[in-house]
């Protein structure tokens, strides 16, 4: 097995997980799907965290492991770091019922 | 599958061997110290328990203190009092006794001072632990086996290594007919519908849902976004962006084998098999829930970032006193800083040099060796240093 630069955990899923420090210009080809599709990393993403295989229009699942892990709250491009910033969860929000 | 271990009375089977000086209430926690403390078989296991609580939480003192005292690695207890708390000293060290292991227990009113029953219980403690030179571990099943399972200082290579791991050793301890307990009711949330298709029945499918549900109301109730709490900073710092991610990776630790039961904060189980247990997701509560449900070890899957990199876990002592901890980390930047304080690394699984079932195979093996050995593994060397046991008590208090 070679060394991987990420991790895609479920065929279903719209983010893949950085496992080395991906810097932007990096070209990604994802193995997993069919046809080979590349990805260009489009900002820094830190070992561990996320980026968008394709683009998540706003309010749009951000699915993970094959299930929803959250919505996006702006609209992400196709190489972009996913994280807090651009994912609200739709757990626990209490601030929500609040408001 | 066998391991050795200290037969009980009961039939029960100990990996560790060792006398607990257990306080009825928190005033008496220095007096179990003191008289723990010097003798190598003792444990003191001073605890946050007040005199008096309402209700069930009253109730949740008492019998986490009887399931400490019954845990099979306690091969006998020594209960000290002060006389006047809510749980009696007598109380407990009488539902202990049913197990048939030695039992006694002080009080500060009977025994007329504070310092008397020190001087007191440190010849019982004596006494008892020179009961245990002569005991030898005979052969034991792995049927015979309670594992605890928790994750902490998560980050997203928990649910793709280190909890995965954690989940194959779960299932080989099940199949073997052992018994495996995992927690943390609110990082299910997002993650319970997989969970709950896993159950027996449809009533323990209910009961898990509707203890997560629990859960959600309260954070609900409290008008917050439980993101910063759950995920905690140092999880988003690892990369995880909410706690439905968190949950799906946190899952995971439990294996795959059927839900047998749900169980409440710190009961055991009655039956083998694999069981949720209620709970907060802070280790200081956990170790205490494990400990008086019974578990003989617990295995702690950690993501390598900065909790990881304390001597100690946060609020759990370089070793929990009746029950070993394991350390295991599938992060490979943190294993090389924090190499000395871990026994398994699994990292080698995010980077695509081993597989899972190659990684579980060696971390089952250095399992079996601590199952059998008296060993404290990575906490080896640090001090004795320890907090007071905390209890999930539900509230209010008053």
């Amino acid at each position: 097995m070679k060394s991987r630069q990420y991790i895609l955990v479920h065929p279903a899923d719209n983010v893949a997980t950085a496992i080395t420090e991906l810097v932007p210009g990096t070209v990604l080809v994802i193995e997993e799907t069919a046809a080979g599709e590349r990805i260009e990393i489009l900002q820094p993403v830190q070992f561990g965290h996320k980026f968008a295989l394709r683009n998540i229009p706003r309010g749009q699942a951000v699915v993970k492991y094959g299930e929803t892990i959250g919505r996006a709250t702006a609209a992400i491009r196709a190489g972009e770091h996913v994280h807090v910033h651009n994912v609200e969860s739709l757990r626990g929000r209490g601030d929500l019922a609040k408001a | 599958l066998k391991f050795r271990g200290y037969r009980r009375a009961d039939g029960s089977i100990g990996i560790r061997n060792s006398i607990a000086v257990i306080p009825a209430v928190n005033c008496m926690n220095e007096a179990a110290v003191r008289i723990a403390g010097g003798s190598a078989g003792a444990a003191a296991l001073p605890h946050i328990g007040r005199c008096a609580y309402l209700g069930e939480d009253q109730e949740r003192l008492f019998d986490t203190l009887v399931g400490f005292g019954c845990n099979p690695n306690v091969a006998g207890v020594l209960v000290v009092g002060l006389g006047c708390e809510a749980s009696s000293a007598a109380g407990i060290a009488d539902r202990i006794s049913a197990t048939g292991k030695p039992v006694e227990y002080l009080t500060v009113e009977k025994e007329g001072g504070f310092e008397q029953l020190i001087k007191k219980g440190k010849k019982i403690t004596e006494k008892l632990t020179a009961g245990l030179k002569d005991a030898v571990r005979e052969e034991a099943e792995i049927s015979e086996l309670t594992l605890a399972i928790k994750c902490g200082g998560s980050d997203t290579t928990s649910g793709i290594a280190g909890n995965m791991v954690s989940g194959l050793i779960a299932d080989r301890v099940v199949e073997a007919g052992g018994t495996v307990i995992f927690t943390e009711t609110a990082e299910v949330m997002g993650a319970e519908h997989v969970l709950a298709r896993r159950a027996r029945s449809e009533q323990v499918a209910a009961r898990l849902l509707e203890m997560v549900n629990e859960k959600e109301r309260e954070i609900v109730a409290m008008g917050v976004d439980v993101r910063n709490c759950e995920p905690t900073p140092g999880n988003i710092l690892g990369g995880l962006t909410t706690i439905e991610e968190k949950s799906l990776g946190s899952i995971v630790k439990g294996g795959s084998s059927p839900l047998q039961g749900v169980l409440e904060w710190g009961r055991r189980p009655a039956a083998a098999g694999l069981f949720f247990m209620d709970g907060p997701s802070h280790t200081a509560e956990i170790c205490s829930g494990f400990a008086s449900a019974g578990a003989h070890l617990m295995l702690f899957s950690l993501g390598g970032g900065l909790p990881a990199m304390l001597p100690m876990t946060p609020a759990l002592s370089s070793r929990f006193p009746i029950m070993p901890v394991i350390k295991l980390t599938g992060n490979p930047k943190g294993y090389e800083k924090i190499k000395h304080r871990l026994d398994i690394y699994v990292g080698n699984v995010v980077l695509g040099e081993e597989t899972l079932s190659q990684a579980a195979d060696r971390a089952w093996e250095k399992l079996m060796k601590f199952l059998t050995e008296e060993n404290r593994g990575a906490t080896e060397g640090y001090t004795d240093y320890s907090e007071p046991l905390n209890i999930y008590f539900k509230g209010p208090l008053v």
